[in-house]
């Protein structure tokens, strides 16, 4: 029994932290983007979940209510609502993450409706006038939380909301900067489940994990029977097994640019602002997901520099169909990284894994190509 | 030296036996059910023609969607390698192998010695591949090749705008029930190909000389439309071009053989 094992357990919508969480009476509030901040959720002594339609397989309601053409991330999600799979939770929070997202949220609330549902205003730019109406609406989300669940986020139970926050970050990217060694000491797959482990229990209880996940593999000889390194570029990414049919094929992947992965907590957030004012900058400052308008540049050359520190021999693109946003911005990576003589590959995925043996296919010729190199 | 390549596709099972790096005999049968049985249905049909036994094969190597289950394989590799090495034996100026099996379509990119540097395939969906000409020919009540002689007849090939073959069997379905030549429609049918394959070709780039390989490049049609499209002639292969990933699978084996 290692500490990995228990972070497999973070892989399903419920989990034994969440059960005895409720034993003690607390809340759960699922979340659906890295634009909501955790940090003023668990403020409110709340614990916030990432909404993932684990366990969905198919879509017949999700395809009636939103059309096939909207991403199957979505069409999961509404599916799952419906089902009343997300039941164990007090209520949802959402924000204008994308359309498709936006309208979810919008069937949800009018088709299957929480007790409590809570939808936050993100911008879709950064400027200081974006950033004071998001502190405005973080303020808003803040009283709204209190109103709703009758407590008191004062300040500094919102800086050591902060505080603890943030020490998951820095653990989290400790763990991150030991996949530069040559021989990186985890795989991509164990990352994706304690990444996902850190967005559905406690962050405390996460943090003692993560430690004694850190201390355990400190030591530990390195992987060493790869074929090559591989960065993981693209949209919303929340399944292990995705990860592993990389990696039986030899590509070991040793970062991301996912918003599971950096994109949720490469960035700490200021602990010497005031705590609204933090969050507001951390949020709309960080490397931005494609939401983001006029930060393109930014993000590109996040992966650029990503791949020169992580020594990263090819990077494969995983696209959701149906997600425009990433597929504008693979288009502009993949020249990007022509310029510069990077290998990649170019995947097109559905949230539910399916046509593994095309996806082999394609991985098994693009370690061909990196071989060849 | 004896070796052979095997190719499980999804139409086609495709097995060449070599003898020294040259072919000894080759042969193409329809899919079954079970990946086995093509594999050893199209290995054995290779061994009769050339009166040997699969104890006589020094090195096989297997490829296509069902190169996993190829039991008297020495090892698998993917049929994006196979089909550049393949097609750059036969003409060693080849840089850009535009391969159109039965469910896939894919551009390949190799160097002057053959190793792919870049590829692109289709997504999930079989327009533009030899299901898609199945399918219309069945439609069309025509057999799969009268299409491509037929479809050089008009002079004014239908729009067929879909991206999906279930949608674009609708569009011709309509475009019959307008009386619309069936010239038109097939010819209209290969440039809506033609288009697919561009995508693909669009993302790896064209990159001089340029072949056609897989059982697609059979049909005059779509080599046709595609030239068109490309802007450039595409060279013929000295070799049946649906034997191209075996023949591929093949050379490896022999290159594998050679260096045991």
């Amino acid at each position: 029994m290692t500490v990995l094992d228990d972070f497999t357990k973070g892989d399903s919508l419920l989990n034994p932290w969440m059960d005895e969480w409720k034993k003690q009476g607390k809340k759960i509030l699922g979340y659906f983007c890295t634009y909501i901040p955790e940090e003023i959720i668990h403020a409110a002594d709340i614990l916030p979940v990432r909404i993932r339609a684990k366990g969905c397989t198919d879509t017949p309601m999700g395809d009636a209510y939103l059309s096939p053409t909207t991403c199957s991330f979505t069409r999961c999600c509404l599916e799952m609502a419906n089902r009343k799979q997300f039941d164990f939770l007090d209520g949802i929070i959402s924000c204008n993450s994308c359309d498709q997202i936006r309208r979810l949220y919008d069937n949800i609330r009018y088709k299957t409706p929480f007790s409590n549902q809570y939808f936050l205003s993100v911008p879709s730019n950064v400027n200081d006038i974006t950033i004071d109406f998001f502190k405005y609406e973080l303020n808003k989300f803040k009283n709204y939380l209190e109103k709703t669940f009758n407590v008191d986020i004062t300040e500094e139970k919102l800086k050591n909301s902060i505080e603890l926050h943030n020490k998951s970050r820095t653990l989290l990217k400790e763990l991150y900067l030991l996949r530069k060694k040559k021989n990186p000491p985890i795989t991509g797959t164990d990352i994706m489940n304690i990444l996902l482990s850190g967005v559905s229990m406690p962050k405390n209880q996460f943090n003692e994990l993560l430690t004694t996940q850190l201390k355990e593999i400190e030591g530990k000889e390195g992987i060493s029977d790869d074929k090559s390194r591989i960065m993981l570029v693209g949209s919303m990414l929340d399944d292990p097994e995705y990860v592993k049919i990389i990696e039986d094929l030899g590509g070991l992947i040793v970062n991301d640019a996912v918003c599971i992965g950096t994109k949720y907590f490469w960035e700490i957030v200021d602990e010497n602002l005031d705590p609204l004012d933090a969050l507001a900058n951390r949020y709309l400052s960080r490397v931005s997901c494609p939401r983001m308008a006029g930060e393109q540049s930014k993000r590109v050359d996040f992966v650029l520099n990503l791949i020169k520190e992580f020594n990263v021999d090819g990077v494969i693109f995983q696209r959701m169909k149906f997600c425009p946003f990433w597929w504008a911005e693979i288009f502009v990576l993949r020249d990007e990284l022509k310029k510069q003589g990077v290998p990649f590959l170019d995947l097109e995925r559905e949230y539910v894994l399916s046509g593994a043996g095309a996806m082999k296919t394609r991985v098994q010729g693009f370690m061909e190509v990196l071989e060849g190199k | 030296m004896i070796v052979a390549g095997c190719d499980v596709g999804s139409l086609t099972g495709k097995a060449v036996i070599l003898k020294d790096g040259d072919i000894l005999s080759q042969c193409i049968v329809p899919t079954t059910p079970k990946p086995v049985r093509t594999a050893k249905n199209a290995m054995n049909g290779a061994l009769e023609k050339c009166a040997l036994s699969l104890d006589d094969i020094e090195y096989i190597v297997g490829t296509g969607y069902g190169r996993v289950k190829i039991p008297f394989a020495t090892m698998e590799t993917s049929e994006l390698t196979c089909h550049g090495k393949g097609a750059h034996s036969c003409i060693p100026e080849i840089r850009t192998i535009i391969d159109v099996g039965g469910q896939d379509c894919k551009v390949i990119k190799v160097n002057k010695d053959g190793k792919m540097l870049d590829f692109a395939m289709n997504d999930k969906c079989a327009a533009g591949t030899g299901r898609f000409l199945e399918v219309m020919a069945k439609t069309l009540e025509l057999k799969l090749e009268e299409l491509g002689p037929i479809s050089l007849k008009s002079n004014s090939p239908a729009k067929i705008t879909s991206q999906c073959s279930v949608f674009a069997e609708t569009e011709v379905v309509s475009l019959m029930a307008d009386d619309t030549e069936v010239s038109d429609i097939v010819a209209g049918i290969h440039d809506a190909i033609a288009a697919r394959i561009m995508t693909l070709v669009y993302r790896v780039g064209l990159e001089k000389e340029v072949v056609i390989s897989g059982g697609v490049a059979k049909n005059v049609g779509v080599v046709n439309y595609l030239e068109k499209r490309m802007g450039m002639k595409t060279m013929a292969l000295p070799v049946d071009p649906q034997i191209i990933g075996a023949l591929g699978a093949a050379l490896i084996a022999n290159d594998k053989a050679k260096s045991q």
